[in-house]
């Protein structure tokens, strides 16, 4: 990282961070002793004290009230009753009877279980993922690693759905159709294939899944692909967040499965640069 | 957490401050864990509390992120309705704040990415800032004019670290990044901010 005020100590990048998060005990003696290090953040004091002239925007005066005004008012105990309690269980009344019983026995729900082994020798793959896509919309994403290579979708509406397989290392394949039906439990064998021994992924690629509310998805799954081959997998933490590292520079393909929305891809390019390439996701919601 | 004050240079910002902008995991004063913990089941004198202790700060973040008042109380005001909306996912013991800034980053994020303003505030703003960012006025018109031309994620780490005294573990919690990403990101952004403000900086 270049800096207009750095001369040749190795420690000024260090320094200058450590500094900014308020830990400037550690350092304090080497400062004190090096040119470099000491002009270093008197420009950075330069800039940061240029930067606070600027005003302070100011919010508009009634802008609080107006959002207490803006969010329902609670409602008192009789209409409380009233709106939460009596209405919904008359809407529920009217709801079942005017649909009928053939209606709710079309709801019944189906579920989906298999396992995922390796070709040809038919070992249990405990590290791969599959996803339940309907049409673009992820039903679900399960791991192999909890049950010997395992995996379990329940609670689907009945219908057609693709199934994905995930294995780092692997080709990134075609989805395989697996058809969902009332109160049945389709199984659904998948089959990898022997991975070549694969080049230690070191590229950073980065970033986070929010929906188009601007709030983070905790637990989406996504998929590195490089040259047809899944190079990477991670899921995102509470905060949306990921990391995931390729193997090589050149062109990548990086996939969302966040479960409730639409699955979602960009395209980079990753090079050899320290910073993490930064992909975000805003998958809408279904 | 360092709580937004650095040692001796606390964020006056204009001197017009006369509270620091940054949130400490308490939060301001009268936000503490039993205001969260009450603001999660709806309590609306809480939510009160945490809307007027906060509301400042996160319009601040709004408006120097997107250089126009008028969108960033917008954008603020749909910050806190999710707040309230989506009160049952405040952790009380992790605090608000890197919430509330998580939500308003993301808004003002794709508020610019889906206006297309980035490129036009850029374009519109950057030869003032090379041309003349002479004292007073102008100076303030070139530091808004630089920080409206860096990229959105240099821009909100600039803003977070400098203006709310974040350290760069909070701001990647915040942006959604590595600690790493997140120096590289402000060492980016101050080299490109020194070199725009060159000539004010002299």
């Amino acid at each position: 990282m270049p800096s207009n005020e750095r001369g040749s100590c190795a420690l000024t990048d260090d320094v200058l961070d450590a500094w900014l998060d308020g830990r400037t005990a550690r350092h304090a003696a080497h400062v004190a002793a090096c040119g470099d290090c000491t002009a270093a953040l008197s420009g950075y004091e330069r800039l940061s004290t240029l930067l606070r002239t600027v005003p302070v925007p100011q919010p508009p005066p009634d802008a609080c009230t107006a959002i207490l005004a803006a969010l329902k008012p609670p409602l008192p105990a009789h209409a409380w009753v009233a709106t939460r309690v009596l209405a919904p269980a008359m809407a529920l009344c009217i709801l079942a009877v005017a649909f009928g019983s053939w209606r709710i026995a079309s709801q019944a729900r189906g579920a989906v279980v298999g396992g995922v082994h390796r070709r040809p020798d038919r070992q249990p793959v405990r590290d791969a993922w599959v996803v339940l896509l309907r049409g673009d919309e992820v039903a679900g994403v399960a791991s192999t690693a909890a049950s010997r290579g395992g995996f379990r979708f329940d609670g689907l509406r009945p219908g057609a759905y693709d199934a994905l397989l995930i294995g780092v290392g692997s080709p990134f394949a075609a989805p395989v159709p697996v058809s969902v039906q009332p109160d049945r439990t389709a199984r659904l064998p998948l089959f990898l294939d022997p991975v070549p021994v694969a080049s230690p992924a070191h590229l950073p690629v980065g970033g986070c899944v929010a929906d188009r509310d601007g709030l983070p998805v905790a637990g989406a799954l996504v998929v590195l692909v490089q040259a047809g081959r899944v190079a990477g997998v991670a899921t995102t933490n509470s905060q949306g967040r990921y990391a995931i590292a390729a193997p090589a520079a050149g062109a990548v393909t990086v996939w969302s499965y966040a479960p409730g929305c639409e699955r979602t891809h960009l395209d980079a390019a990753v090079s050899g640069s320290v910073a993490p390439v930064q992909l975000d996701f805003r998958p809408p919601r279904r | 957490m360092a709580s937004g004050v650095r040692e001796g240079s606390a964020p006056t910002c204009g001197g017009q401050e006369s509270m620091p902008e940054a949130a400490s995991p308490e939060g301001p004063a009268g936000v503490d864990t039993a205001v969260l913990g009450r603001l999660r089941e709806g309590d609306r004198s809480a939510f009160e509390t945490v809307l007027r202790a906060y509301h400042p700060v996160i319009f601040r973040f709004a408006a120097r992120m997107l250089g126009d008042p008028d969108t960033a109380a917008d954008i603020t005001q749909q910050t806190f309705v999710r707040l309230h909306r989506f009160r049952r996912r405040i952790d009380p013991r992790r605090g608000v704040s890197s919430w509330l800034f998580t939500v308003a980053q993301n808004l003002c994020t794709g508020h610019l990415r889906r206006r297309g303003v980035e490129a036009r505030v850029v374009r519109r703003l950057k030869p003032s800032v090379v041309r003349d960012p002479a004292e007073g006025v102008a100076t303030g018109e070139a530091v808004r004019g630089a920080l409206a031309s860096l990229p959105l994620d240099q821009r909100a780490v600039t803003i977070l670290r400098e203006y709310h005294g974040f350290t760069h573990e909070e701001i990647a919690r915040i942006v959604g990044c590595s600690p790493g990403a997140a120096r590289v990101k402000a060492h980016r952004a101050r080299e490109r901010l020194k070199e725009l403000l060159r000539d004010a900086l002299e």
